[in-house]
C-alpha cells in the first residue's frame, strides 16, 4: 500500500476518537466524505471546526461541494440512452424468453442427465446471455449443414432409407396446465379434406405440447378462450391469433361471450377491434348489441369506436334494431355530444334511419 | 373461467378475478421474502415479479457503466439469469436487493475488465467525421443543447471532463462512484453489495473523487 494510503487509513481510524482534530493535510479526505454526506458525526464536527479556522480548506470544501452539485445535475448516460424505456422492455422480453428456456431444461431433466445434455444446456444458457455469439454459431451451423446435407440426402434417397411417419398430437390439457401454460405459436394448416382447416396451438407447459384440431375442437376452443380471457398473461399477437381462429365459431354462444368480453376489456386496441369485427353478423344478439354500444360509449380507441358505430348504423339500416330502445338513446346522445365528428355524423345518420320506427 | 375480468394470481395460486394490474396487486400483497420463497419453490412468475421490482435500477447502472445499450443488455441478462440459477442458494442473510446487486456488480466488474482487455471495445461508439465531436458525452450534450448557449457550453465542457476522468478510474472505483453518486446508495450498503468493508469503499471513493477533481480542476 502506498504511504499516502496508510496516512488516510490512520485518519479514518482516528475518526472514532472523541474530540477529533484535523490538520490541512488530513482534511482532504474528510472534506470529500463531508461533501457527499458520508462523514461520521465526529468527523463532521472536526471538519466544520477546521474550515472555520482555515481559509484554504474552506475553499477546498467549496470545490468539493461544487463537484457534488455538478454530479447531481449532470444528465446520466442511462437517461440519454433509454429515454423512452424501450431498452428496458426489450431486456424484459429477452429475459423472459431465456427464463422459459431454462425452465424447459429443468422440466426435461437435462440437469440430471449425462455430460452431453449438460453441455447442451450450457450452450443454450450461453446463447441466451450472448445472443450475438449464438447467432454466429447458428450461421456457421447453417453453412456447414447446407454443404453436407444435400449429398447425404441424395445418398439416402437413392437407397430408399427415408421413412415417412405422421404424428398426430391430441393431448388433453388439464386445468393446472392451462393455468401455467405459455403459448409459443398458433398456426392454421390445411386439413385432410378440401376446405377444412386444422389449428395447431403450441403450448409450453411443464412439457411442451401441441393442441390440434378444427376451430370447433373443444380443447382448441378452451385454450384459445383462456388466452384471450387472461389477456395480461399473453402477448397481443397471440391474443390476436386466438381471436382470428375463434371468429369462425361466432355462432357458438360461448365464443360470442368470450369475444364480447375481449372487445370490451382487452388492453390492446387492435385486439379489441378484431374481436368487435369478429362479432359482425350477430347484432341481433342482445349481448353483442350491448357490447357494440358499450364499446362505442366507453372505448378510448377511436378505431374501435368507429367500428362500433358503423356496425350499429348497419344494424339500424338492416332493420334489426327495432324493439331495442337503448340503441336510440345512445345514438341520440352521441349525435349531440360526442367529441368525434365522424361518430356524431354516423350516429345522426343512424337516428334518421331509426326515425320512423322510434 | 372468468368472463369479464382477468385472472391475476401467480400460477399455482388460487385464481382471483379482477381487472387491476397484476403487478400492482402483487406489489401490494407480497413482500420480497414471500416472492423469493416462491421463486425458490420454482415459481417463475414470482421471480419475474422480483425482476420487475429491481430491473430498472439494474439497467440504469449497467447503462451508466458500459455506456452502450448492447453491453447493458448483456449485463442485465447475465445478472438476472445468474440470480435465477442461484436463487435457491439465497439464505435471507441480507436483503434480496443487496444480494441481487452483489451479482450485478460482479457481472459489471467482469464486463468492464473484459472490455479493458480489448482496446477496440474501450471507447463508446464515436462518430468518424472529423467535425463531429469524438466524445460520447460531448455528442449527447450537443444533441441536448438548450437555448442558453453559455449553459450548453459549460455542460459540454463538464461532460467531456467527467467522461475523461471516469475513464481514468478502475472498474471497481467506477462502480463505487456510480453507485454512490448516481444510484444514491450509502457507502455501507455499497460495501455489503461488493462484499467488502465500508472503510475499503471509502478509500476507493476517495481515490476516485480525487482523480475526478484533478481532471476537472479548472471548472471547479
Amino acid at each position: 500500500m502506498k504511504p499516502v494510503e496508510n496516512d488516510k487509513l490512520a485518519i479514518s481510524s482516528q475518526a472514532n476518537a472523541p474530540g477529533l482534530s484535523v490538520d490541512c493535510e488530513s482534511a482532504e479526505r474528510l472534506l470529500i466524505y463531508y461533501a457527499c454526506d458520508e462523514a461520521r458525526p465526529e468527523e463532521r464536527a472536526a471538519v466544520e471546526q477546521h474550515v472555520g479556522e482555515c481559509a484554504n480548506c474552506a475553499a477546498m470544501l467549496a470545490v468539493e461541494l461544487r463537484l457534488q452539485q455538478m454530479l447531481a445535475t449532470m444528465p446520466q448516460t442511462a437517461d440519454e440512452l433509454d429515454l423512452a424505456g424501450e431498452l428496458l422492455v426489450q431486456c424484459r422480453t429477452e429475459l423472459a424468453e431465456a427464463l422459459d428456456d431454462s425452465r424447459d431444461h429443468a422440466a426435461l431433466g437435462l440437469q440430471s442427465q449425462g455430460f452431453v445434455a449438460r453441455c447442451f444446456a450450457w450452450c443454450r444458457m450461453e446463447m441466451a446471455v450472448h445472443p450475438a455469439m449464438g447467432a454466429a454459431f447458428f450461421v456457421l451451423m447453417g453453412l456447414a449443414v447446407g454443404r453436407v446435407m444435400p449429398s447425404v440426402a441424395n445418398g439416402t434417397q437413392q437407397a430408399g432409407l427415408i421413412p415417412t411417419s405422421t404424428v398426430y398430437a391430441s393431448p388433453r390439457i388439464s386445468d393446472q396446465e392451462l393455468q401455467n401454460m405459455n403459448i409459443s405459436g398458433i398456426y392454421s394448416v390445411p386439413g385432410d379434406t378440401a376446405g377444412t382447416q386444422t389449428v395447431e396451438v403450441h403450448v409450453r407447459t411443464m412439457k411442451p405440447m401441441v393442441v390440434s384440431g378444427g376451430p370447433d375442437d373443444a380443447d382448441v376452443k378452451r385454450v384459445l378462450s383462456f388466452v384471450i380471457m387472461n389477456g395480461q398473461r399473453f402477448d397481443s399477437d397471440v391474443r390476436m391469433d386466438s381471436v382470428d381462429v375463434l371468429r369462425s365459431r361466432t355462432d357458438d354462444v360461448d365464443i360470442r361471450r368470450v369475444l364480447c368480453a375481449t372487445a370490451l376489456h382487452d388492453a390492446n386496441g387492435s385486439v379489441r377491434l378484431r374481436a368487435l369485427e369478429a362479432l359482425h353478423g350477430f347484432e341481433q344478439d342482445d349481448m353483442v348489441r350491448d357490447t357494440l354500444l358499450d364499446a362505442l360509449k366507453n372505448d378510448t380507441n377511436p378505431g374501435v369506436r368507429v367500428e362500433a358505430v358503423n356496425e350499429l348504423k348497419a344494424t339500424v339500416e338492416a332493420g334489426k334494431a327495432t324493439a331495442y330502445p337503448r340503441i336510440a338513446q345512445v345514438l341520440r346522445d352521441l349525435s349531440e355530444h360526442d367529441s368525434n365528428n365522424y361518430i356524431r355524423l354516423q350516429a345522426a345518420a343512424a337516428i334518421r334511419n331509426l326515425g320512423p320506427q322510434q | 373461467m372468468p368472463l369479464f375480468g382477468f385472472a391475476t394470481a401467480l400460477p399455482g395460486d388460487r385464481i382471483t378475478i379482477g381487472t387491476a394490474d397484476r403487478s400492482a396487486q402483487l406489489g401490494a400483497r407480497l413482500d420480497d421474502r414471500t416472492l423469493v420463497e416462491r421463486a425458490q419453490e420454482g415459481n417463475q412468475n414470482a421471480f419475474e415479479e422480483l425482476v420487475h421490482r429491481y430491473d430498472r435500477d439494474v439497467l440504469r447502472l449497467a447503462l451508466n457503466l458500459t455506456r452502450r445499450p448492447e453491453d447493458a443488455r448483456d449485463v442485465y441478462q447475465e445478472a438476472f439469469l445468474k440470480a435465477y440459477k442461484n436463487i435457491h442458494r439465497f439464505r435471507f442473510e441480507c436483503s434480496f436487493y443487496t444480494w441481487l446487486y452483489r451479482i450485478v456488480t460482479n457481472v459489471c466488474l467482469d464486463h468492464l475488465r473484459r472490455r479493458k482487455s480489448r482496446p477496440e471495445d474501450q471507447a463508446p461508439e464515436s462518430a468518424d467525421d472529423g467535425d463531429v465531436p469524438q466524445d460520447f458525452f460531448e455528442k449527447q450534450r450537443e444533441m441536448n443543447a438548450s437555448s442558453d448557449p453559455e449553459r450548453a457550453a459549460i455542460g459540454k465542457q463538464i461532460g467531456i471532463q467527467i467522461s475523461a476522468a471516469m475513464g481514468q478510474l478502475s472498474a471497481r472505483e467506477r462502480i463505487i462512484f456510480e453507485m454512490k453518486h448516481f444510484q444514491g446508495l450509502k457507502l455501507r450498503a455499497i460495501g455489503d453489495m461488493l462484499g467488502t468493508t465500508e472503510e475499503t469503499v471509502k478509500n476507493s471513493l476517495f481515490r476516485a473523487t480525487r482523480k475526478l477533481r484533478l481532471q476537472l480542476g479548472g471548472l471547479l
